[in-house]
This record gives C-alpha cells, sequence and structure tokens, in this order.
C-alpha cells in the first residue's frame, strides 16, 4: 500500500497500518454494551422535483408510486412520502436556491446577504439540524468523526456560500464539504503508511501523535489566554472555537480505520470536475457531458460514507449531489435532441414547455436512481456487531432546496427512507391528515425527539409548531 | 403612439415614444399592477437570480435592524449620532491576510500557488469568521504545509546548521515575535518550547517544523486584537496599543502584516504620535503593493468581483468569456491604480479620466487603435472624449451591471445609488407585484420603456425614481461595455437625465456629462471614506448613528486625494478606540 496524497493533511503520517482493527473493536464493543448504532444521512439533490411525475396516486398505505418514485419501488415499504411539507421561508431574504438552501436545514430566518456575492447570497442564523443532532442526540455521539459534509460540485453562479453549503455548526459557520472523494477518504481514513503495522511503525505513529497533538495543545492554551483578555461579547464565538479545537483533537486521538477493512479496497481516484459556468440566456447546450464523471464522483463518495457507516466512523453525514443552481449538464437527456449536453438549472430558467419537464424529470430520475441503488447497498449490508441492516439503522431524509422550478417552497418533494430498527413507519403517505402544510422544522423536531432531544425546537417562533406525530412506531 | 397596440392602457397611452415590439399578453399582465401599495416597503420577495442581481448589485443585504446607510449624501448626517464606538474585540483575518501573513515570515515557497486565495476575489475572502472545524482544519492543513516547505532550505531560512538547537530555539522565539506582531510572554515561550521538545524526539529539523506549525495554527497568528490597554478614558473608550494600532493599518491597507519599520515603530511605541502614524502610512502608501491593495478593496467595495459571475448570451456576445472578464478586471485594476496614485492621481480622477490601458482584445471593445507589440499586452490609451470618462464607462464594471442578453437599468442605477454615492439604497419591489415585474422583464420593451412604465406606476415609481435615471444615462453601453448610438433593436438612444431627485440638480447629457459633476460631490469622496472605514473596521453595518463615523466624515475635506483620506482615517477615533474596559 504505498499511496501518498497529493494534499496535505493534518493528519497525514497517522495510517491505519498499526494493527488496529476497527471491525473487532467494534464487535466487541457492541458485544459489551449492545447499543444500537443510530445514523441519519441527509441526501439533497438540486433544483426539486416535477411535481406531476414526482406525487403518488393514492393516499396513506395504499398509493401507486409515480414516474420518479419507481425508482424507488424496492425500497417502498421502507420510505414515507411526504406531501404537505414547506420550507418556512416567509420574510426571509436571498436568492430562491440559495434562501432554499439556507432554510432547508437551518430552519432559521435569513435577514442578512454576504456582501458582494452577486447580491443574493443569504448568511445562515444558526445551525443546521445536522449540527444540533451530532450535539445533542446521544446515540449519534461517540465516533471518530463527529459529522461528515460530501458534495459532488463546487460550481455555483458564484462563488457563493448559501448553496454550496448545507451543514452550519453556527450562525455565519459553514461546514466546508468535501468535494473530492478522495478528500472525503483522507479524512476518514487517514493516510496509508507503508510497510504495515511493524515495531517501527508503531513506534513513528506514536510518535508522530504525540507531535501532532503538541501543535493543538498549543492552539487550546493560545486561546485560553485570549478568552480571557477578550471581552464577554466574544466569549461565544472565542468558545466555539475552543470547541473546534477539541472536536478536531478527539478526532486525532481516534483509532484510524482501515479502509479494506470497512469495505474499501483502494482509494479513490482524483476526479476533474468541470469548472464551466452556464448563463442564463442561450440555450444551455454546452460541448461537455458532465454527467458521467458527476455520477462517478457521486458513486465514489457514496462509497466511502458506507465505508464510514461500516466501520462506525461517523453518523452524521449531509451528502449535497450540487448547490441549487446545478451547473453539471446532461447527455441523453434533452428530448428535442438527445446527443446534446443540456445544463440542469439554467434549463429550469427557460419558459416552461414539456420537453422541459421532461428532461427536469430526467434529471430527477438520474438523480433518484443513484440514490436508491446506495440505499439499497446499506440495506444490503449487515450491521456489524448490531442487529439488521446499515440501512435500518441510518435515517435517510431525502430532499432538495426548492419544491419546483419556479422556486415555491410548498409541497417540499421530501422522502424519508431507511431506519427500521429507530422504528420508522414505511410504505405510505403522509398528508398531515389533510391538516394542510407543515412547516419542515416540525418534521427536523420529530426526528431529534426520536433521536432523544425531546422539547427541541428549529427556527424562529413562527416556523414552527410542534414535532410531527406518528412518523415512528 | 403605435396603432399596433390599441388595446393598452392609458396608462401606455402616455408614453412619449413608440412602443416597438411590445409583447400584448406581457405587458397586459404587467399593467394589471392595480393596488397602490404606497411607497417602498421592506417585504422580501422571491426573484430569478438574474433579477436579484439586478436588484441588489452591491449586495450590502437587508438588515432593517441597523438604518440606511448614508455617508454625508443621504440628507441625514445632521440628525444627532449615538454611541457606536466599536466594542473591544478579537479580528479574524481573513485568508488573503493569513497567507500574506505565512509569506511574509517564510517567503512564498511556504504556499502551494493552487493555495493562494485570488486576491481579485477579496469579497469573497472573508466568509468564515466564526471558527469552526472546517476552517480549523483549512488552517491547520495550510500552517503544516508551511512548516514542511521547510525541507531542503532549512539553513537558508533559520540561519541555523541542522545539529545547533540553541540557534534553532532562537529562532522560533524570534519567529514567534513577528508572528504575532507583539512581544511574546515568556509563559506563551514556555509553551511553544515544549512543541519544540515533542519535535526533539526525532531531530532538531523537524523541532522548528512543528514550531512552527503550531505558530500558524495557532489563535495569536489567525486573530489581530484590538483589546487596548490602560484604563478607560471619561467617555468609557479605550485606546488601542501600538502593536494592535500597526496591525490594525497594515491589514487594512496592505492586507498583510507589519514590515519591519511599522513593526519597529510599534515596538518602540511610535505609532501614539500623529506625525509618525502620518509617515507610517503615508509610506505603506508609497508602496505599489500598498497601493494596489487599497485600490483591490475599492473594487471589491465596488462589487468588482461580480464580473466574474456576470455571464453573457454566447450567442450574442461570442466574444465574452472568462478571458475577457479577466481582461476587463486588469484593465479597471492597472486603470484605478494610475488614477488614484499616478502623477496628480485623484479620487475625482477615478470618475473622469479617459487614460486607461488595453490589450488587443479591449482595444477592439473600445475601438480604439491597439500599439502592443503581443495580444497580451496592456498598454496605455485615451479612450474616446464624449463616450468615455472613468470608472463608470468601463466596460468591467458595465458587463457586471447587465444581464445575459440586455442592459439593466436598474443594476446600473443601483450601483450609481448606493455604491458610488452610499445613498440609501431602496428595498427590494413587494412581495404582491412580483409577477407584474416578472412580466414586465418578459416583455418584450426596451429598457428605457421599462424604465418608463415604472416611472409612472404605483407603486414602482416610489423606489425607481431614485435610481432608474442613473441607469438610463448608461445606456449608450452595451451589456458588455461597448460604446453604441442606438439600442438592440434599433430605437435612438436617449442618454439625458435629470437628477434633482439624487442631489444633483439640472440635466445631464448622458454618463460622461454626469461624472464630471459627480467627482466634484462631497457624496463621492465621503462614499469612498466609507468604504475604506468599512474595510478598516470590518463592519459593513456602520450605521449613521455613529457618533465616530460622523465625526470622521465631517472631517474628510471634498475634493481631496486618497491618502488623506486614509491618513484622517487613520488618526480617526473610530479606528483607534474602542469602547469598554480594558484588562
Amino acid at each position: 500500500m504505498n499511496y501518498t496524497f497529493k494534499r496535505r493533511s493534518f493528519l497525514a503520517g497517522i495510517g491505519a497500518a498499526a494493527g488496529l482493527f476497527t471491525l473487532l473493536r467494534r464487535m466487541e464493543q457492541a458485544e459489551a454494551q449492545a447499543v444500537a448504532t443510530q445514523r441519519i444521512l441527509f441526501m439533497q439533490r438540486p433544483v426539486g422535483t416535477v411535481a406531476q411525475n414526482w406525487f403518488p396516486q393514492g393516499t396513506g398505505q395504499n398509493f401507486t408510486l409515480s414516474r420518479i418514485l419507481q425508482q424507488f419501488a424496492a425500497l417502498r415499504d421502507r420510505m414515507i412520502v411526504f406531501e404537505d411539507i414547506e420550507l418556512p421561508s416567509d420574510r426571509s431574504v436571498g436568492g430562491g436556491h440559495e434562501r432554499g438552501t439556507v432554510l432547508m436545514l437551518t430552519g432559521a430566518r435569513t435577514r442578512r446577504l454576504y456582501p458582494g456575492n452577486g447580491g443574493d447570497d443569504p448568511i445562515a442564523e444558526g445551525p443546521s439540524i445536522d449540527q444540533y443532532l451530532v450535539n445533542g442526540a446521544p446515540g449519534l455521539q461517540g465516533t471518530a468523526i463527529a459529522s461528515l459534509q460530501i458534495s459532488c460540485d463546487s460550481r455555483a453562479d458564484t462563488p457563493e456560500v448559501s448553496t454550496r453549503n448545507m451543514s452550519y455548526s453556527g450562525a455565519q459557520a459553514p461546514l466546508t464539504p468535501y468535494y473530492q472523494p478522495l478528500d472525503a477518504y483522507s479524512r476518514v481514513f487517514g493516510t496509508m503508511m507503508p510497510g504495515g503495522a511493524s515495531a517501527d511503525n508503531v513506534a513513528a505513529l506514536a510518535r508522530a501523535r504525540r507531535q501532532q497533538k503538541s501543535v493543538l495543545d498549543f492552539a487550546r492554551k493560545d486561546l485560553s489566554r485570549l478568552q480571557q483578555l477578550a471581552p464577554a461579547s466574544q466569549r461565544v464565538q472565542l468558545d466555539m472555537h475552543a470547541a473546534a479545537i477539541q472536536e478536531v483533537e478527539a478526532e486525532f486521538d481516534a483509532t484510524p480505520g482501515d479502509p479494506a477493512a470497512c469495505g474499501v479496497a483502494a482509494p479513490p481516484e482524483p476526479l476533474s470536475i468541470a469548472t464551466r459556468l452556464d448563463p442564463y440566456s442561450g440555450d444551455h447546450v454546452v460541448p461537455q457531458r458532465d454527467d458521467v464523471v458527476h455520477s462517478r464522483i457521486g458513486e465514489l463518495h457514496m462509497s466511502v460514507v458506507k465505508a464510514a457507516f461500516r466501520c462506525d466512523l461517523t453518523r452524521v453525514v449531509t451528502f449535497q449531489f450540487t448547490p441549487g443552481t446545478n451547473h453539471v449538464s446532461f447527455g441523453d437527456m434533452w428530448p428535442p435532441n438527445p446527443t446534446q449536453f443540456k445544463v440542469h438549472h439554467t434549463t429550469s430558467h427557460d419558459a416552461g414547455s414539456a420537453d422541459q419537464a421532461e428532461f427536469l424529470t430526467r434529471v430527477e430520475e438520474f438523480y433518484a436512481r443513484r440514490v436508491a441503488a446506495f440505499l439499497q447497498e446499506l440495506a444490503a449490508q449487515p450491521e456489524v456487531g448490531g442487529s439488521g441492516s446499515l440501512l435500518d439503522n441510518t435515517l435517510v431524509p431525502y430532499i432538495t432546496e426548492v419544491a419546483e422550478r419556479n422556486h415555491t417552497w410548498d409541497r417540499m418533494p421530501f422522502l424519508l427512507l431507511g431506519g427500521q430498527n429507530l422504528g420508522l413507519v414505511g410504505g405510505r403517505i403522509w398528508n398531515n391528515g389533510n391538516g394542510g402544510m407543515r412547516s419542515s422544522n416540525d418534521l427536523w423536531m420529530a426526528i431529534a425527539e426520536r433521536f432523544g432531544m425531546p422539547g427541541f425546537v428549529l427556527g424562529d417562533t413562527d416556523m414552527h409548531t410542534t414535532p410531527i406525530t406518528g412518523l415512528f412506531g | 403612439m403605435s396603432s399596433r397596440h390599441p388595446e393598452t392602457t392609458n396608462l401606455l397611452s402616455q408614453r412619449p415614444r413608440r412602443a416597438s415590439g411590445v409583447n400584448k399578453r406581457a405587458l397586459t399582465l404587467a399593467l394589471a399592477v392595480g393596488v397602490a401599495i404606497g411607497g417602498c416597503s421592506n417585504k422580501v420577495v422571491d426573484l430569478p437570480e438574474p433579477m436579484l442581481t439586478d436588484l441588489d448589485p452591491n449586495g450590502s443585504g437587508v438588515d432593517p435592524g441597523r438604518g440606511g446607510v448614508t455617508a454625508g449624501g443621504g440628507g441625514s448626517g445632521t440628525s444627532e449620532c449615538g454611541p457606536g464606538r466599536l466594542e473591544r474585540r478579537a479580528v479574524w483575518l481573513s485568508d488573503i491576510q493569513y497567507a500574506n501573513a505565512i509569506t511574509q515570515l517564510l517567503g512564498s515557497d511556504a504556499l502551494d500557488p493552487e493555495q493562494l486565495p485570488d486576491a481579485a476575489l477579496k469579497p469573497f475572502s472573508q466568509k468564515g469568521v466564526v471558527v469552526n472545524t472546517s476552517l480549523l482544519r483549512t488552517r491547520l492543513d495550510l500552517a503544516q504545509g508551511a512548516a514542511a516547505s521547510l525541507s531542503g532550505r532549512f539553513s537558508e531560512e533559520t540561519g541555523c546548521t541542522t545539529t545547533d538547537d540553541a540557534c534553532a530555539r532562537s529562532f522560533v522565539a524570534a519567529l514567534a515575535e513577528r508572528a504575532f506582531r507583539r512581544p511574546v510572554a515568556d509563559v506563551e515561550l514556555a509553551d511553544l518550547t515544549a512543541v519544540y521538545d515533542a519535535g526533539t524526539e526525532t531531530n532538531i529539523e523537524t523541532a522548528v517544523q512543528l514550531a512552527i506549525q503550531a505558530i500558524l495554527a495557532s489563535p495569536s497568528f489567525s486573530y489581530r486584537t484590538e483589546f487596548g490597554s490602560g484604563g478607560a478614558a471619561p467617555d468609557g473608550s479605550v485606546e488601542l496599543t501600538d502593536h494592535e494600532l500597526g496591525s490594525l493599518l497594515s491589514f487594512w491597507l496592505t492586507d498583510a502584516p507589519p514590515d519591519d519599520e511599522l513593526a519597529a515603530a510599534a515596538d518602540q511605541g511610535r505609532l501614539s504620535d500623529p506625525a509618525e502614524l502620518e509617515r507610517q502610512v503615508d509610506r505603506l502608501l508609497s508602496s505599489a503593493e500598498g497601493q494596489n491593495s487599497l485600490t483591490l478593496t475599492l473594487m471589491s467595495a465596488w462589487g468588482m468581483s461580480n464580473l466574474f459571475g456576470a455571464s453573457k448570451d454566447p450567442a450574442l456576445f461570442p466574444e465574452y468569456g472568462p478571458l475577457l472578464q479577466s481582461n476587463m478586471f486588469e484593465e479597471t485594476r492597472l486603470f484605478l491604480n494610475q488614477a488614484l496614485w499616478g502623477a496628480n492621481g485623484s479620487i475625482g480622477q477615478t470618475l473622469t479620466s479617459r487614460r486607461s490601458f488595453v490589450n488587443q482584445a479591449l482595444a477592439d471593445l473600445y475601438e480604439v487603435p491597439f500599439t502592443g507589440a503581443t495580444p497580451t499586452e496592456f498598454v496605455p490609451v485615451e479612450l474616446p472624449a464624449g463616450e468615455r470618462a472613468g470608472l463608470l464607462t468601463q466596460a468591467s464594471l458595465l458587463s457586471a451591471r447587465a444581464r445575459s442578453d440586455n442592459t439593466s437599468v436598474v443594476a446600473r442605477g443601483l450601483f450609481v445609488r448606493s455604491a458610488l454615492l452610499c445613498l440609501p439604497r431602496p428595498p427590494p419591489p413587494p412581495e404582491d407585484v412580483i409577477a407584474q415585474v416578472q412580466a414586465l422583464l418578459a416583455a418584450d420593451l426596451t429598457e428605457p420603456e421599462r424604465a418608463e412604465f415604472r416611472a409612472m406606476t404605483s407603486p414602482c415609481n416610489g423606489c425607481h425614481t431614485t435610481m432608474d435615471a442613473f441607469g438610463l444615462m448608461l445606456e449608450n453601453y452595451d451589456p458588455i461595455g461597448r460604446f453604441r448610438e442606438e439600442l438592440a433593436g434599433g430605437d435612438p438612444i436617449e442618454p439625458s437625465v435629470t437628477l434633482d431627485a439624487m442631489g444633483f440638480p439640472g440635466t445631464f447629457d448622458g454618463a460622461v456629462d454626469f461624472v464630471a459633476a459627480a467627482a466634484e460631490s462631497p457624496q463621492f469622496s465621503a462614499c469612498v471614506a466609507r468604504h475604506l472605514a468599512v474595510y478598516a473596521t470590518g463592519d459593513d453595518g456602520l450605521a449613521t448613528r455613529n457618533c465616530e463615523l460622523d465625526e470622521f466624515m465631517q472631517m474628510v475635506p471634498t475634493q481631496t486625494d486618497l491618502r488623506q483620506i486614509v491618513t484622517s482615517l487613520a488618526g480617526s477615533d473610530l479606528l483607534r478606540t474602542r469602547s469598554g474596559e480594558a484588562p
């Protein structure tokens, strides 16, 4: 295993080959504690859906899957289709996809824009639900990596913050996702150490750890001196910094996983992600096809996530296919001329047409197919030292930042999948008992409650009511 | 009135000119704006991205809690001010500043070129001001990379052999002092020694690298402080220390830490002397780096980097792309550097000078002869009189403030209003007229026709009469900034506007006529001063109520050069004092 990463990583030199067999340890732990592992995996796709091809026919448990949802047929009994969720978008600032992306998981009203970012880039005003869960849900804690953020494409109309980040540790504090599967892999598994677990290597590893740890020690002490001098108004900000140091340190202390044992035989190949941006005017036909590489990036990221789940290296993941202003071009999808490569988001801004709806539907199917296949993989993988499959212990919200191409936020095309061991009662449509729209915050509050955070509320007071009931048995 | 549109309402019949190719259905929709909502509303709307760019070209954000933005021109500058003094604080260095701090300590080899932030994207570089694991990891990685870069040049950088422990230790101690931009306390040095000692387990070279990594990854390196020292004055303010002031000045003006001379002045406690402070400011602004840094700061305040997000219809503008965008940006940078800092440079020159720089592509765009030896070379040029004068007529700005297939009267008008003159920015259209706004944009109308419609229609005219005229006078420049005598559809352009509502009495015959007046207006120089104050304090919400800002603004003379403004600002309470009890 003679492999070095191009990217310099803080954990460089700390390898899995020191004879640390995560899986065995996991089994021992599981036997000793018999606590079921819990996870949550937020999976996003961009630009909403095409409602007539998304929502199923029927009600309750009696329904016929729609054309797009047909991709999830094998998971039908393990999913809830939401018909009446809305993003609480009222009185927030920011563009359609921009605002939607921030509201989707932070649930907090956006009030300010980043200066200079094209004028529609809202600032998140609080942590996202995944980070609330990381900090508040006991069943989601205790792993080497507190949470992992993944994205498959970094392009947005401008280098803006809002559409390119789903997770926030706090107001104005985005957690930047990994775009390259190789970067995600090196974060999860550290760096390989050639030569295996020889005595020399083990000693070298221990030394390298001591040395790197001294760097963090210094940062911690330095910060605590700064904290003493700073006024009370900066306490929160500096406390967050201290918490970040602590989290990195904890990750650093954790036993690295062995990627092969976790199911990734080789590091992902570095992929070059297209940089072309498509203008709003024009025909949105471009010379290069992105969807093949895009799909590969997604697949490689998913294999890292699956491996991290298998070895219980993290329990909270946010997975973004692309920012809402998706610049990925797709081949074989434009009805009038399938040989053309058509860009997703800018095409969605054209005047409505049957061809456009068909194109957008096909892109939705593209994403649905990949998510469904991945979840089936998780369903096929038994939980090491636990009961059921990885999917049974993983709750998977499948979400997007707008309901449809025209930037509406009611009838959000959301699914909740997996999580059988968490009690998710699948195989049905949820329509709030015909009681009208409910805020997405109510959905996240229900999930927080299920993860052991009763009384948790998300968003401004007028942006939520009570946790949605009846999702879990 | 065109007989092709017999069914249009009397609103339209007031239109003095023919409506060429009006899309009837869309126009009917647009005209269905029935409810008068009365003036500007603060409600927020959802619009397609290109429109939002129109609505908020300076992107300064909607923040009802902060009050409006005025800088002498807003009319409310005389109302009583309140305590606006900034609190004592630690300030997180931006990515650009952090990278510059590393290369100043360890040379340009310390960072991979691909890790260096692009100075052209200055406004994008300071996003994560709250430190979380994501930001922390980024800096830990950069610190480790920079430390590792010493391999192979250890003796060259440290002046020590790889076996001289005493030399290495004193190198580390000296480096910490420069890195922290202040004296280092014994207890800090002891902590740093612990890191060094951990490295000696391997060898001295590793020990030094580890200590460097610890220094560069430390909070003291990534934050600069504005804590002040000594007791509070009767008004509750504390003065920044000399070291703090030195860092503030340096990062503000050069985006880099203090150089040796400024650091020495701070060490010797000389910065509290106004004459010395002025001398240092003058010195920093005499260097090409300092001048260029401040030029980029102004370009960033004017939202010039939005150019890189401004795409154009390739069918209409095949020559426009990333290359032309960066050419345009470069032209403006060169132009501003000369206008601000060249012989007879002044703030006014930025609005009036026709002396710019072009390469072949830009010479074609401006239709001027090109004298460069190679097509990529930028050479000085005098742009055509009557067509061009200063920043407002530069291709970069005109492209950034236009849609992909058409100009945008609103985007350009808002730029002049809020970014150039710092007049209060009107709120976006109320939610209940959004469908009509969209219909208006979709209708087959020219930009002047749309402006005309807005001027005659409530509630649009409540706000648009305070901005559209600024945009209309720029209609002579197409979406990529080429000069034109008629609109794309062949209609003649009437660039003549009256700007009484905006504080510029009289009629102006297009942008070139206007900029002569604007360059001499107190609004413009005060607005430049305000942009600099915002960058110095990192507080884009500096409110009118802020007494320190008011006080400073009153000191800013009109028609001055940038050095004078910077010097006044450097010596002002706005920069030098903070509120609260010093530790």
